[in-house]
């Protein structure tokens, strides 16, 4: 099985990166990756997305997950929603 | 046939006709003016001794107070009027009368607003009054109401929808002086606001109250919907404890909205503040955020939301937070959605439209690079402007350097539709150009007004 999760942008992060979602391999050492590590890897990729990322709300499939929370370890299979704030109206 | 002198007395007489009805709507127009004034200073006096910006606010709500209150029988009237709700199971006469007693705020008569209170048959706080460019989505107000306060043009709908629903129009901008003696008279507060400094201001002074938060907002193809603060739920801030900066903020006006999409959220609004107020079962009502995108597949995706966050600083056992805040400085801008004006640039880095004008007339060698999305650029720009967008920018200086004339001391001019992200562009420009670079005070929107007339504003 490969190892890989599913990133879904929303609202202004999608905006920023151009797609709404993309799968990613973990990196070959680990199958599981924390929120932190996350953050980092998804910046590396993306350059527009660091600030959204601060201010985002994180969600694996589909729950949410607290970002200080170091425990929280993205697995395969997962989906991760970025979900930044909309306040327009 | 008639004769040619009648002919003429005839379209004389139409002219004068024509002449007329213009100069009768005129007349309604300054009348609906004044009349609209004259309530804003009304309620200036009545409802708050506090100075209060002097700013057409306005703030509807379906009568909360002792009135109506404790009212626990229908009149015919509402019975036939009720009748297809009434029959809801779940909802039935006990729900149509919880909802008759219970007084909800609407905060924001713009998009998402105008939905929620038509539906809620109440109305809202807004800031600003209707212009054209609202009624693509506001569909609370009508062409007719153009320059009135939205406070009372949502007003005037509710009442023409619903004469037995009371409503009260606040025309003032809530903020951390008045929100909370307002709140406290409602059940239910329904943040139809555009803005991140009201969004957590409303979310503190619900916290503060103990009153549920019915949350939406809207942008380009995006909504979202959540209860806060309601049955042991989280509160705004336990989910975005930081407010975005306000460089990364869009609003309506300069990212769009579809108003279909204002409509949807505004609906959900109004949807949640029923079942919130009727005690319908709420299974989980404050525990998911619902995120709606118009342009992909699913529409919605619901996200299980978590319970109240233990250290959160306003809604935890401990706060840190026990009064309400300055939230523009905490948000970093302001609560009018309108875009702030950014001052980043000194005078020396920036150019007036008339003197660049002066300066294009003149053939002075130069690149002008407007920054705006592409999809902005085609609805209209200058002549001979290259199109990059802000984000693009940094990884497309090379584009620029091309373009530059190789004369002595050529010029990059950067500009946009007001003039705020090309002073960001400027910066960014700084750090690899070397040269003259100036960005247009005002932008294209000051172009239209100063220059040229027949150029399109959006």
């Amino acid at each position: 099985m490969s190892k890989e999760f599913t990133i879904l942008y929303f609202a202004s992060a999608r905006d920023a990166v151009n797609i709404s979602s993309e799968i990613i391999s973990f990196p070959s050492t680990s199958s599981s990756l924390s929120l932190q590590d996350l953050t980092n890897l998804l910046k590396n990729r993306h350059e527009n997305l660091g600030k959204i990322l601060e201010n985002s709300m994180f969600a694996i499939n589909m729950q949410y997950v607290d970002k200080d929370d170091e425990s929280i370890m993205v697995k395969p299979g997962d989906e991760v929603a970025i979900i930044p704030p909309v306040s327009g109206g | 046939m008639p004769s040619q002198s009648e002919k003429s007395e005839h379209d004389a007489l139409l002219e004068l006709c024509s002449k007329l009805k213009d100069e009768n709507e005129q007349l309604k127009n300054r009348v609906k003016q004044l009349e609209s004034q004259l309530i804003c200073l009304q309620s200036l006096t009545n409802v708050n001794s506090k100075p209060i910006n002097v700013h057409s606010n306005l703030d509807v709500k379906s009568e909360t107070t002792s009135k109506l209150r404790n009212n626990n029988k229908l009149s015919l009237e509402e019975y036939l009027r009720y009748g297809r709700q009434l029959i809801l199971p779940g909802f039935g006469i006990s729900g149509q009368l919880k909802l008759k007693n219970k007084a909800i705020l609407i905060v924001g008569a713009g998009g998402l607003g105008a939905p929620a209170a038509i539906y809620l048959a109440a109305a809202g706080v807004d800031y600003d009054s209707v212009e054209s460019s609202n009624l693509q989505r506001q569909i609370i107000h009508n062409e007719s109401r153009t320059g009135v306060s939205k406070a009372q043009s949502a007003k005037m709908t509710i009442q023409g929808l619903n004469s037995l629903c009371e409503c009260v129009a606040y025309d003032l901008l809530l903020d951390s002086s008045n929100a909370l003696d307002i709140i406290k008279k409602y059940d239910i507060v329904v943040d139809a606001t555009d803005n991140a400094a009201t969004r957590y201001l409303l979310n503190d002074a619900c916290v503060l109250t103990g009153k549920p938060l019915v949350s939406g907002s809207a942008l380009r193809m995006d909504g979202q919907l959540a209860v806060y603060n309601y049955r042991g739920g989280p509160c705004y801030r336990c989910i975005f404890p930081k407010p975005p900066p306000p460089e990364n903020v869009v609003n309506c006006d300069d990212g769009g909205v579809l108003g279909v999409v204002t409509g949807v959220i505004g609906c959900l609004q109004a949807l949640q503040a029923i079942r919130i107020a009727a005690d319908m079962d709420d299974d989980g009502i404050s525990q998911s955020l619902l995120i709606f995108s118009a342009n992909s597949n699913p529409l919605f995706r619901s996200v299980k939301l978590r319970s109240k966050k233990s250290n959160c600083v306003i809604c935890s056992d401990h706060p840190t937070i026990t009064t309400l805040q300055d939230y523009v400085q905490f948000c970093g801008s302001g609560a009018l959605d309108k875009s702030p004006s950014v001052k980043l640039l000194g005078d020396d880095e920036r150019i007036d439209p008339k003197s660049y004008c002066a300066l294009r007339a003149k053939g002075i060698p130069h690149v002008l690079v407007d920054v705006r999305e592409p999809v902005q650029f085609d609805i209209c720009n200058l002549s001979g402007s290259l199109n990059i967008p802000l984000n693009e920018l940094p990884k497309k200086v090379d584009l620029i350097q091309q373009s530059l004339p190789s004369s002595v001391a050529p010029g990059v001019i950067v500009i946009t539709l007001l003039g705020n992200d090309s002073q960001l562009a400027v910066e960014i420009l700084k750090k690899t150009l070397r040269g003259e670079i100036k960005d247009v005070v005002g932008g294209l929107y000051l172009w239209a007004k100063d220059i040229d007339h027949e150029f399109p504003i959006y």
